[in-house]
């Protein structure tokens, strides 16, 4: 077997392009990684974000540990967070799915989800706005420092979602845990 | 000899290849995705229109569908059966006439009103109690069933797939009417209307 310049030269060539093609995969996230990373959006109180499906924006949060809703009391040793928010159909008509709304907390844990209470946020008309109420359950520990997400549509893995900071310093979270009044719930609110 | 003019059968053999792998990678959009929502538009061009689809019933049997649908109007209303609009927005009415073979499935379809921009709208929405003294109103509506009551055509049973036969054989041509809500300042253009997704007629407003 016989070395010849040319030969030497392309195997230098493809085993460079082959490094460097090695480098590059590794710089690039993975299918898997970008799978479980939805497109996040940040916002605090008051601030409008648009998503794939419409326009969001959290109101406010209030606490108690009594709910009524159609004449019904839910009433919890914990708190109830009740989260104000708007939504608005972007170009279509399209619910927002309000139990999907989750509590984070900076040390990782996770609040929300279907409860005794239904919430609803719907229908949905392009140009009306609906005003909503999201109901989470939630220790009173939970809320120093605890963001809102708000997916975009009920399947969110690979979607827009809002993740709205709350803004509860140590202050705040002392005040909402220590609430006074029943809140009365009410039904999706549309404004043209 | 270059090495391109020894390599050009392969270089050109390369471009159906490279045709061929976006092909095969693209079979989830154009088989899943794509026939999941309405995106197959047939655009009538007038208020008359006849949508022509083969689809898939609740017994997993093709069949084909035929039905020709005529706008007769679309214009503002008080109300309509029990609802009015809210604040800010306004009740459109719509009526439409649907003609087609007594055989055809058409119980429940999807009415969509479209504006200038394109914007979509539904059923529900923006509704209030046109009587506010009423108490069993509900602003919660079902979808139109879009064929006569009494005389609804054959329909398969959601559950089990089993035909359902019409108590009444259908007439040839029927009405329909229906109300959506749209915002102030935004006016119906189109009608949309389909059965089964992905294929819908657009109708022009007349």
């Amino acid at each position: 077997m016989r070395f010849t310049r040319d030969g030497l030269l392309t195997a230098v060539i493809v085993v460079l392009a082959l490094f460097l093609g090695s480098q590059v995969v590794q710089l690039i996230p993975s299918p898997e990684e970008q799978f479980g990373r939805p497109f996040e959006h940040h916002a605090t109180v008051g601030e409008a974000v648009e998503v794939r499906t419409g326009t969001l924006s959290v109101n406010g949060v209030q606490t108690s540990r009594e709910v009524e809703i159609h004449g019904q009391v839910a009433a919890t040793t914990a708190l109830w967070l009740v989260v104000d928010f708007e939504w608005l159909a972007k170009d279509r008509p399209s619910p927002y799915a309000a139990s999907e709304v989750r509590l984070l907390t900076p040390d990782g844990r996770t609040y929300g989800g279907v409860g005794p209470v239904p919430v609803a946020c719907f229908p949905g008309q392009p140009h009306i706005t609906l005003g909503c109420q999201a109901l989470i359950e939630l220790p009173a520990d939970a809320l120093e420092g605890a963001v809102l997400r708000f997916p975009a549509a009920l399947n969110s893995e690979l979607d827009d979602v809002v993740i709205v900071d709350l803004g509860i310093d140590a202050a705040r979270a002392a005040e909402l845990a220590q609430p006074a009044e029943r809140i009365q719930l009410t039904g999706p609110v549309e404004q043209p | 000899m270059s090495w391109f003019k020894r390599n050009i059968g392969w270089l050109l053999a390369l471009i159906p290849a490279l045709l061929l792998a976006l092909a095969a990678s693209s079979f989830r959009y154009t088989q899943i995705y794509l026939p999941l929502d309405w995106t197959q538009p047939i655009n009538a061009g007038s208020a008359v229109g006849t949508l022509e689809q083969t689809y898939r019933g609740y017994d997993d049997q093709r069949r084909q569908r035929t039905v020709t649908v005529e706008v007769l109007g679309v214009a503002p209303v008080e109300s309509f059966g029990g609802h009015a609009a809210v604040v800010g927005a306004t009740m459109w009415q719509l009526d439409l006439l649907l003609s087609a073979d007594p055989d055809q499935h058409l119980m429940h379809c999807e009415i969509e009103l479209v504006d200038a921009e394109g914007t979509r709208y539904g059923f529900e929405g923006g509704r209030r109690a046109a009587d506010p003294d009423d108490p069993f109103y509900s602003s919660v509506v079902l979808t139109p069933m879009c064929v006569p009551e009494d005389a609804p055509g054959p329909s398969l049973n959601p559950i089990t797939g089993e035909p359902v036969e019409s108590p009444e054989v259908r007439p040839d041509s029927w009405e329909l009417a229906t109300a959506m809500v749209l915002p102030d300042g935004y006016e119906p253009q189109q009608v949309r209307i389909g059965w089964d997704k992905p294929s819908f007629l657009v109708l022009d407003v007349p």
